[in-house]
């Protein structure tokens, strides 16, 4: 329960700031309820996260419990037999001898992926602190402008660019030595090749968002960093990135989860169109839509749904606790 | 697929085809199903009469003797864009059942997926499906349950008569109707073999001297291309190897270091040293290119490749640039030979590249009437007079060598060649379990390239690959 004592400043969180209590007349069910005393005062939020909390009943809790229903189905018979496969789903899905190629996979591509997506996000977005004014917002716009298009178009373009016979960038593969789309795109090359279809999609909307909360920050404090002899470079490191660290633990969080979810861009890759050198399952996700879809095993594709949905909550978790995400000033 | 493109490519052409040299075959093409009496019809032009004595000529000769009982229920046909003549060809031969039909253009691969969503929703399944025997083969588990039985609903003697039925029999129970076949068969360039003063080979063996002499002498010049799952069944099939043997529905045996798996990766690895082995699937630019430059000497390819890629990718006028030096289609180029053996096999062994099926659904409404509509597509004559596709129902076979006898593609008549390789389509190869077999061997053979190691060292990867798929079906996997 948040302290009412400290009022929301600039330094806090803009996703949930407290409201300062109004006054409430005690009524004789208040008196008689502590729980109502507090229910009473914090209605507003409860109300405006209501809509929310329904959703995600729907959509994301209700999905996950049914999700742990199947994983315990049998599906030999095509439509579920609820309860009757034990952990023998369980066993076939962590037994398989894909598994952990597909999570070694999974540790690679998020290795590279996470730090290189948030420094370069946070390093461009200071850059284009440095020097506000329309120079920097027309950038800004420009590097929204991949965001917009939807992630599988995007996968395609790159699929072409990487192909030296097509791409633009021919005549510089062919210098490097590489003369055609397998050279570039192989099971080595996939963490990269990811990172890239990722980043350039993904990072203008970030860049707009740690932009964002950089607006946030007090001019005094800038102004008085220039008095003492920062430049602009020891400005950003060690007045502006300091400041930003909620919303670098934000966007490590999101982006976390996000790419622990990757499907669409290797499963475009080994789609026979493609012919691309790519195994048939690369991510776990793939590996669960494989027992879904081709072998008709819901219960197993449940099994790792579940284990993915355990991953994204404890990297969460740790997330939120190791930084003290949700902490507020003055709270200990 | 490759194929999906070809057929569309072959079907396009064949209509070019048909319109240039349609006229010259009509009396040679009386196929053996069809008894006098139409033949002796005048030209009378009534539809009624026509249907008239093509039933008369269907009931009297055995074919499409489906009955069909129910006339109200509608049947939903999958099919892809080059069966839609098949449609259109049944509503006009029984108008009275055209009401009944909706087609469908769907992409066949999706059938396995879509199954398993209309047996949970417990609506939705079509009553025909154009498929190959490997993707019904995927939905006649347990789990999919798809195929209709049609052991009691096809007469017996009809049954005999289409050829490599095996492989649309499963556990004993009929699931489909072969359409066509794809066998594959050695084809080679006549008049270059002549120039060069080489014979045309007859074994594995032969074919790899040939390769250091065509190495020697001719370098530039190859023998064919290995670039993916395809290619790689094109070699591996023919030995016989037992990479992903289906022994019951239950059992599967993979085993590539069984000899017949390393005689087809040393011969491979030989001619890929000597450089006479390109790297590319069929239809890789580079190898396209190589076909137009003229250094194509021998490929092992499917039948359909003839009409289908030689004709208008390979030899021009063709969607390619060409050089002063590509073939024509008119050239007499195109020899072909019978599928190649291993000298210390009895026979030889051939892959097939496609050739498809009609499989029925056992959630149909209307069994007599989709029973009739498969029978028609596979056995109408004039459905499939001036096809490309070899018929796979043998009566129909003399109107496709009619139709490639005369083809000025060949060097000389090709039907033999066609024939005997229809017996030939290697059991190991054209039974596929329940699982997709090309990508992972596409993963294989690229691998192969980009480690820079021997097919021989690579091999072991094919049981890697294959081995979590089998027993993600629930297969028990056996050397």
């Amino acid at each position: 329960m948040r302290s009412p004592s400290s009022s929301p400043s600039a330094e806090d969180l803009p996703l949930a700031t407290p409201i300062a209590p109004a006054a409430l007349p005690l009524t004789r069910r208040s008196r008689l309820s502590r729980l109502g005393v507090g229910w009473r005062r914090h209605r507003i939020s409860y109300l405006l996260i209501l809509p929310y909390m329904i959703f995600m009943a729907i959509f994301g809790i209700g999905p996950a419990l049914y999700a742990l229903l199947m994983s315990f189905s049998k599906f030999s018979m095509g439509t579920p037999q609820y309860f009757a496969a034990g952990l023998d789903n369980y066993k076939l899905a962590y037994g398989d001898a894909r598994f952990f190629q597909v999570f070694g996979n999974l540790l690679e591509f998020l290795i590279i992926s996470v730090p290189l997506g948030i420094a370069l996000v946070v390093l461009l977005a200071l850059l284009l602190d440095m020097r506000p004014g329309r120079f920097s917002s027309t950038l800004r716009l420009l590097y929204f402008i991949p965001g917009a298009v939807t992630g599988p178009a995007l996968v395609l373009l790159v699929i072409c660019i990487a192909d030296p016979g097509i791409s633009p960038f021919g005549p510089i593969f062919n210098f490097l030595g590489a003369t055609n789309f397998d050279a570039l795109v192989f099971p080595g090359s996939l963490p990269f090749v990811f990172t890239i279809m990722g980043f350039f999609s993904g990072a203008g909307m970030w860049i707009a968002i740690q932009h964002g909360g950089l607006q946030g920050m007090s001019r005094e404090v800038l102004e008085a960093a220039e008095l003492e002899g920062c430049n602009a470079w020891q400005k950003a490191l060690y007045i502006k990135l300091p400041f930003m660290r909620p919303y670098i633990v934000y966007q490590t969080i999101l982006i976390f989860a996000l790419n622990v979810q990757l499907f669409v861009e290797p499963q475009l890759l080994t789609s026979t169109w493609v012919q691309a050198n790519v195994p048939p399952q690369w991510a776990p996700n793939q590996l669960a839509y494989s027992y879904a879809f081709d072998v008709g095993n819901f219960g197993a594709a449940a099994a790792l749904s579940l284990l993915m949905l355990g991953i994204g909550l404890a990297g969460g978790y740790v997330l939120i606790r190791w930084t003290g995400f949700f902490k507020l000033e003055g709270q200990s | 697929m490759e194929e999906i493109e070809v057929m569309k490519r072959a079907l396009t052409l064949l209509a070019a085809v048909v319109l240039a040299g349609c006229s010259g075959n009509a009396a040679t093409a009386a196929p053996t199903a069809t008894p006098a009496a139409p033949a002796a019809t005048p030209a009378s032009n009534s539809t009624s009469v026509a249907v008239q004595s093509a039933a008369a000529a269907a009931a009297s000769a055995g074919i499409e003797s489906a009955t069909v009982t129910d006339t109200t229920d509608a049947i939903t046909v999958w099919i892809d864009q080059p069966r839609q003549p098949v449609v259109d060809g049944f509503v006009k031969k029984y108008p009275q059942y055209a009401s009944l039909i909706k087609s469908t253009i769907v992409d066949r691969e999706t059938l396995p997926a879509k199954t398993l969503l209309f047996n949970n929703t417990g609506s939705g399944w079509p009553d025909v499906v154009f498929a190959e025997p490997r993707l019904v083969a995927r939905v006649s588990d347990a789990a999919h349950a798809f195929p209709l039985d049609l052991t009691s609903l096809v007469p017996a003697d009809m049954q005999k008569q289409y050829a490599a039925q095996d492989n649309c029999t499963f556990s004993g129970k009929v699931y489909c109707l072969r359409n066509d076949l794809a066998q594959m068969v050695t084809y080679y360039n006549a008049p270059l073999f002549t120039q060069f003063g080489y014979q045309v080979p007859t074994t594995f063996e032969e074919m790899q001297a040939l390769s250091d002499k065509v190495a020697k002498d001719h370098p530039g010049y190859y023998l064919g291309t290995l670039g993916d799952g395809w290619t790689w069944l094109s070699y591996f099939e023919a030995s016989g190897c037992p990479y992903a043997n289906v022994k019951d529905v239950g059992t599967l045996q993979i085993n590539v270091s069984d000899p017949t798996c390393t005689r087809a990766a040393q011969l491979i690895d030989h001619m890929v040293a000597n450089k006479t082995l390109w790297n590319t699937d069929y239809f890789g630019a580079s190898w396209v290119q190589i076909a137009n430059n003229n250094k194509l000497l021998m490929l092992i390819a499917p039948i359909w490749a003839a009409l289908g890629t030689f004709k208008g990718t390979y030899y021009c006028p063709c969607t390619g640039a060409t050089t002063k030096t590509t073939p024509t289609i008119t050239d007499k180029f195109l020899g072909v030979a019978a599928p190649l053996k291993w000298a210390a096999d009895a026979t030889a062994q051939t892959a097939a590249m496609g050739g498809s099926a009609w499989v029925i659904s056992q959630h149909t409404k209307n069994p007599g009437l989709s029973l009739l509509f498969a029978e028609y597509a596979t056995q109408d004559p004039d459905l499939w007079k001036g096809s490309s596709n070899f018929p796979a129902f043998t009566p129909l076979q003399p109107l496709f060598n009619a139709t490639v006898k005369d083809d000025p593609i060949f060097a000389s008549d090709p039907t033999a060649a066609f024939a005997k390789a229809a017996t030939e389509i290697s059991p190991v190869g054209d039974n596929w379990p329940r699982f997709d077999l090309i990508a992972p061997l596409n993963t294989v053979v690229k691998d192969m390239y980009s480690k820079k190691q021997t097919m021989v060292a690579t091999l072991p990867e094919v049981t890697t690959v294959l081995k979590p798929l089998a027993e993600a079906q629930g297969y028990n996997v056996t050397p």
